[in-house]
């Protein structure tokens, strides 16, 4: 689906690929841009066993996805009292977000860094928390535009303020906070590297680390394409439950 | 037996809103009128222009909103289900998450006095052939008849309906007109339209009132003799063309009337 509808990006991308192949594997095979693309294919072994290519990618990607999961059913669970914009979270959270209009979130990044051990739960954490503010925030907003009618009509039919958020106000939200994980988890997975990167916690930003530090451009470039592919998987997944289950307008 | 005459009766019923600079907006003022107990069911309509309070008027009735005077009674009838009183709202509002079957499903699990059976219901709207499709995409009258059949479920006392035909074409509202007073006679159902078209109040009801707007106050009532009797449903009949200019002539006494829509 997403190939039909982008078809000239598409090529495009295809044609960079051959370029890649063309230019760095017969033209130019030694430089410091980009690898020669048979030495990428070698080197994916050498992830494996080196750098530990399975144990920190797991730890990446279950970081990411485990916790846009769990932090999207919170936000559902909670849906009634987080609806309301003045209870305790929403405030908590607010006041945190208050300080990232002046200081780049990079930054207060750094701060938690240093705070906090470099272990997998630590960056769990940081991605649920994370993620479960932004998908708040989006249902706070989102639940502000919600079509009166089905509210109109729930409360009519004698439902309660707590069911019609659950039953009526979440469902005809729901859309719209599933198109934004599209973005969120492209967020967390940045977000995510980069910790990992500068803690050294497990995870793909780990191995971006120490391949920098043995100036192994095959093993960045490998990681890269693990990265890239791994980011387009979870667009096409989340993309196939907002059509397979979360279908409605 | 029916202890009270009356299905539906508002006592002096107000509702103001706040304007911006605090004053008082006075939406529906003294609101009196009563709907007598039918043993064939019945069609009422209020016939209002557009700004007038009418929908306000619904949601009051329903219990969306509260009222801020006067009193609302409802009476005894052959259902046991008074406190809810389902509205369906201008833009029909079948739930596009849940497929035909599931929304009248919807309706069911809210109450424990079913009076019809799932299958049934769903072919009493005329919706037997779409029992899985879901409502996205689909017309008004379809959605329409959703959100009927899941008011239907709940077995109320009566049913209001607010402005939902005018977004139809001709062709599917007729068939709705149809479908509404089959039900009100064949199931004893009850139903209250808001409206601004002149002819389909005629039409439609036995029994209809004339609102004025700002503030929204009942200025008339007249009964036409029969609801979706065809005499009415005939535009050209005497009868119905009586009724029309009696109904215009009340309206021009008033001013606010002019968003009435006198064409079919």
């Amino acid at each position: 689906m997403l190939i039909k509808k982008n078809r000239p990006v598409y090529y495009l991308v295809v044609s960079y690929f051959l370029l890649w192949i063309i230019l760095f594997e017969f033209i130019l095979p030694v430089n410091k841009i980009l690898p020669k693309p048979s030495i990428v294919l070698e080197s994916f072994s050498a992830l494996w066993s080196y750098y530990n290519l399975p144990v920190n990618y797991l730890s990446t990607i279950s970081a990411i996805y485990v916790s846009l999961f769990l932090s999207y059913l919170l936000v559902k669970v909670l849906s009634p009292y987080l609806k309301e914009k003045d209870n305790s979270i929403t405030v908590f959270i607010n006041s945190l977000e208050w300080f990232s209009q002046f200081i780049p979130g990079i930054i207060i990044g750094l701060l938690l860094i240093f705070w906090f051990p470099a272990t997998g739960y630590v960056e769990f954490v940081f991605a649920f928390v994370t993620a479960f503010a932004s998908i708040m925030i989006k249902f706070q907003n989102e639940s502000d535009t919600a079509d009166e009618e089905y509210i109109l009509s729930a409360r009519s039919l004698g439902l309660n303020e707590n069911e019609v958020t659950k039953k009526i106000i979440w469902k005809n939200v729901e859309p719209k906070l599933i198109e934004h994980m599209f973005d969120l988890h492209l967020y967390l997975w940045g977000m995510l590297i980069v910790f990992e990167f500068i803690k050294g916690g497990p995870g793909l930003g780990e191995i971006f680390r120490k391949a920098l530090e043995y100036d192994d451009l095959s093993a960045i470039f490998s990681v890269f394409l693990i990265t890239g592919i791994s980011v387009y998987l979870g667009t096409i997944l989340l993309k196939y439950i907002r059509k397979k289950f979360v279908f409605w307008k | 037996m029916n202890k009270n005459n009356f299905i539906l009766k508002l006592n002096s019923v107000g509702k103001y809103f706040l304007a911006e600079a605090g004053m008082k907006l006075n939406v529906l003022e003294d609101i009196n009128f009563e709907i007598p107990v039918s043993s064939e069911g019945s069609i009422t309509s209020i016939i209002a222009p557009f700004g007038s309070g009418k929908s306000t008027l619904l949601k009051i009735i329903s219990g969306v909103i509260e009222k801020d005077r006067g009193e609302i009674f409802f009476g005894d009838s052959q259902s046991s289900n008074k406190n809810i009183i389902p509205l369906i709202p201008e833009k029909p509002s079948s739930f596009p998450w849940l497929s035909v079957r599931q929304n009248i499903k919807f309706g069911f699990n809210l109450t424990e006095n079913k009076k019809y059976n799932l299958d049934n219901l769903i072919a009493l709207v005329g919706l037997a052939a779409y029992s899985d499709h879901y409502p996205d995409n689909k017309s008004c009258g379809f959605r329409f008849r959703i959100s009927l059949a899941r008011a239907m479920a709940l077995n109320p006392s009566l049913i209001l309906i607010d402005d939902s035909f005018k977004q139809m074409d001709l062709e599917s509202r007729e068939e709705i007109y149809k479908l509404i007073y089959d039900l009100s006679s064949s199931e004893k159902l009850n139903f209250i339209i808001a409206t601004t078209n002149l002819v389909e109040a005629i039409q439609l009801s036995g029994l209809i009132f004339l609102m004025s707007a700002k503030p929204g106050k009942i200025v008339h009532r007249i009964e036409t003799g029969g609801k979706y009797s065809p005499e009415m449903r005939n535009l050209k009949s005497e009868k119905f063309s009586s009724l029309k200019s009696e109904i215009e002539e009340a309206f021009q006494s008033v001013h606010s009337l002019k968003t009435i829509n006198y064409s079919v």
